[in-house]
């Protein structure tokens, strides 16, 4: 009895452990002090008024509030043969949103910052303003995506925000 | 001490045994029954979103139910609306019926005489009865017209009878036939009847016959070819379109009432024993006469398994049995020769046919200026058509050209003799995206040409396996072809009940990830993705490897 219980106990270690994926974040941003880290929870509920409630945002665990901003910011790898670049990245990303209505490009631009190239674009759709950077790849064809999440009138506030985070965001080795 | 019980309790234990495992059996056998059927009691609730649907989709029309204006093209929702009413709701292997009588502007009746003058036609002594059946599938409504035509064998001057019949009740001794339509006219399945029991299965007749046809307007005589073949004849349906006045609520006073006929060709059928080497039997879930080289005679044989006609609950049989929307075709099956369209078609089974696509394409340049195109902003697109049907390998682009729209490519399928056999449908994306939702779901969508669902089984397995969609980007291209069919038909639908927050989440995903994510992700095993190198041929399956899009090993 005391081995099958033993068992047991292994088998939902295991099943558990295999559920999770290990992070494996090859980069270092920081926030600003005074932002708070949202839980998944909260996160969850912020994401789901406006998308599908099977998404789970890229950035959850890395989701901040600051000051009526909502900023996050998360990794991601591509496939070695993926040779898109950033002006690439740009155009698909532009044409993407023209395709949604309703979403209205204010300005995208690819600005470097502490020897990373960066592209950034906003876009509003009514009232709720997203603003994105994507970082090139680093050398294991990894990036830095991020997102900073406003009402209009906090915009001046969100770009400083985003000035901020790029200039600690740096790749490790 | 001696036991009192012991040999009699063992005896009674084995008899408790042997009734459990009896009344076990049984049981489940009743479950089984009992498990599709389900209570007949009326539906408002769907009777309600039915009808909401039907006057969304078919708004009140009158006059004839085909006109030149409609280029020949039926439309028997002028003659026919549902009388909402009288309507019955049951439920059939997880679908929703929705059963009602047609009020009818005029009248109309199907025939096996041909040649009436339409204007003398008796429509009270036809033995016809046409009402609507709704179905309701995944939220889907579906809608179709039931015409019982019964034998004067039958009626016996009794035309009162007919009503018994109806979709899920035959009279024991009805003979005649039952007819499925779409409201457009197009003959979907129907049924031969001889003393209650099936005896013939109705299919339409191959295209290269009589098809659908006009026989007369403004004509007193009704011209009609016969051909035989499985014994193909051709019913006539006689109609008087009248006019009304729009304060005449109950239709009581038709006016300007004008007769003419339309017909149609259809293969009847007849089950009969098979002694290896006669005729084959036929089922509504194959359309015979198509030629197909590849088709042994064996494997029209073997296509078994007529889709279920004898809903469970019912004393009737012979239900619909529609291959385009898959209602009433769960007993369909086909021989494994014949794509399975359940099944995955793995990358590699199609990457060769998809090589030689490309190969075709960079050979007429249409690669090398469609990449060019991208510099324009503008969608710009051609067709590669298979030059025959059956295919014998070769090929034909339609030319090259565009609506000026940066997101949209407006494609012209065709499967017809004359402008060929639409097999892909090839178009740049000038922001560089992987292919959308509304690229991948133009495979879905296509299958609704009318040549193409009148071609039938083989046409519709040969697409399944071998269609598909190009998109050219400055820096890759992308082939998208259907790896399950039923998966990807779930989607479409999915897609087409909010085709706008199927993109959005599309676009999300897209701009937080990537586009080829955002496609791998939402799609899954509906589709096999390949991608090339700009104006490449070698082509390499596209999946997800540890959640990132990445290219696999080449097929070998």
């Amino acid at each position: 009895m005391k081995k099958i219980n033993l068992l047991i106990i292994c088998f939902l270690l295991g099943y558990s452990a295999f559920g999770q994926v290990p992070s494996t974040e090859t980069f270092g941003a920081t926030v600003p002090k005074e932002a708070i880290k949202l839980d998944r929870d909260h996160v969850l509920s912020i994401a789901h008024k406006t998308l599908r409630q099977s998404y789970v945002p890229p950035g959850i665990e890395n989701t901040y509030q600051l000051d009526g901003l909502v900023i996050s910011y998360w990794g991601l790898s591509v496939s070695p043969d993926n040779t898109k670049s950033l002006e690439d990245s740009q155009k698909e990303i532009l044409g993407l949103l023209k395709r949604n209505e309703g979403d209205i490009v204010k300005n995208s631009k690819i600005v470097t910052v502490n020897n990373i190239r960066f592209l950034v674009y906003e876009y509003h759709r009514g009232d709720d303003v997203s603003l994105r950077f994507q970082s090139e790849l680093d050398k294991n064809h990894k990036n830095v995506n991020g997102l900073i999440q406003f009402k209009k009138p906090d915009e001046d506030k969100a770009h400083k925000a985003l000035d901020d985070i790029l200039h600690t965001i740096h790749f490790k080795d | 001490m001696k036991r009192p019980y012991p040999k009699s309790l063992k005896f009674r234990l084995i008899v408790c045994f042997f009734l459990l495992c009896a009344a076990f059996i049984i049981n489940s056998c009743r479950k089984d029954n009992t498990a599709k059927q389900q209570p007949d009691i009326l539906n408002t609730g769907m009777v309600n979103m039915a009808k909401k649907w039907y006057t969304a989709t078919y708004p009140e029309k009158s006059g004839t139910v085909v006109t030149q204006s409609t280029g020949g093209n039926q439309d028997w929702t002028r003659m026919f609306s549902p009388y909402w009413d009288k309507a019955s709701t049951f439920g059939l292997d997880t679908l929703t019926f929705i059963e009602l009588p047609a009020l009818k502007k005029g009248n109309m009746a199907m025939s096996m005489k041909p040649g009436i003058d339409p204007k003398s036609f008796n429509f009270n002594n036809s033995g016809s009865l046409t009402s609507i059946i709704i179905v309701n599938k995944h939220g889907n409504f579906y809608v179709y017209a039931m015409t019982i035509l019964a034998d004067s064998s039958y009626l016996k001057g009794n035309y009162g009878k007919v009503p018994n019949n109806t979709y899920r009740h035959r009279d024991k001794d009805f003979t005649g036939y039952v007819f499925y339509n779409r409201l457009n006219g197009e003959f979907v399945n129907g049924w031969r009847y001889t003393n209650g029991v099936i005896t013939g299965v109705i299919n339409q007749a191959p295209v290269n016959n009589t098809g659908i046809q006009i026989q007369s307007i403004n004509k007193k005589q009704v011209d009609v070819a016969e051909e035989t073949d499985c014994q193909t004849t051709i019913t006539t349906i006689y109609w008087e379109s009248c006019d009304y006045y729009t304060n005449d609520y109950e239709d009581a006073h038709p006016f300007n009432c004008y007769d003419y006929t339309t017909s149609s060709a259809s293969t009847v059928c007849y089950t009969v024993p098979s002694t290896g080497g006669g005729s084959s039997t036929q089922t509504p879930c194959t359309i015979p006469g198509n030629s197909d080289s590849s088709q042994t005679v064996e494997d029209v044989k073997n296509i078994i398994a007529v889709a279920d006609p004898n809903p469970p609950g019912g004393t009737g049989s012979g239900g619909i049995v529609d291959q385009i929307n898959n209602i009433g075709t769960n007993g369909c099956k086909q021989k494994s020769s014949v794509q399975d369209t359940t099944k995955t078609t793995t990358p590699c089974n199609q990457v060769h046919h998809v090589d030689s696509l490309a190969q075709k394409s960079i050979k007429d340049t249409i690669y090398n200026r469609l990449v060019k195109d991208t510099y324009t902003g503008n969608e710009y697109g051609d067709e590669e058509n298979l030059t025959t049907w059956p295919p014998n390998g070769t090929y034909k682009e339609t030319p090259l050209r565009t609506s000026f729209d940066p997101t949209n490519f407006v494609a012209n399928f065709t499967w017809d003799s004359k402008n060929g056999y639409t097999i892909n449908i090839n178009h740049d994306h000038p922001a560089g995206d992987a292919p959308s939702p509304g690229d991948v779901f133009t495979l879905i969508a296509d299958m609704s040409n009318t040549n193409f669902r009148n071609a039938g089984a083989t046409a519709l397995n040969y697409y399944i396996k071998n269609a598909s969609v190009t998109v050219v980007t400055k820096t890759a291209t992308y082939i998208v072809t259907i790896a399950n069919y039923d998966a990807l038909k779930a989607l479409s639908i999915e897609y087409n009940l909010n085709v706008a927050q199927f993109n959005k989440n599309y676009d999300e995903t897209a701009i937080d990830n990537s586009s080829e994510l955002a496609l791998l992700s939402m799609f899954g095993n509906a589709i096999n993705v390949f991608k090339a190198s700009p104006n490449s041929a070698v082509f390499v399956p596209l999946v997800l490897k540890n959640g990132i899009p990445a290219e696999t090993t080449p097929c070998p």
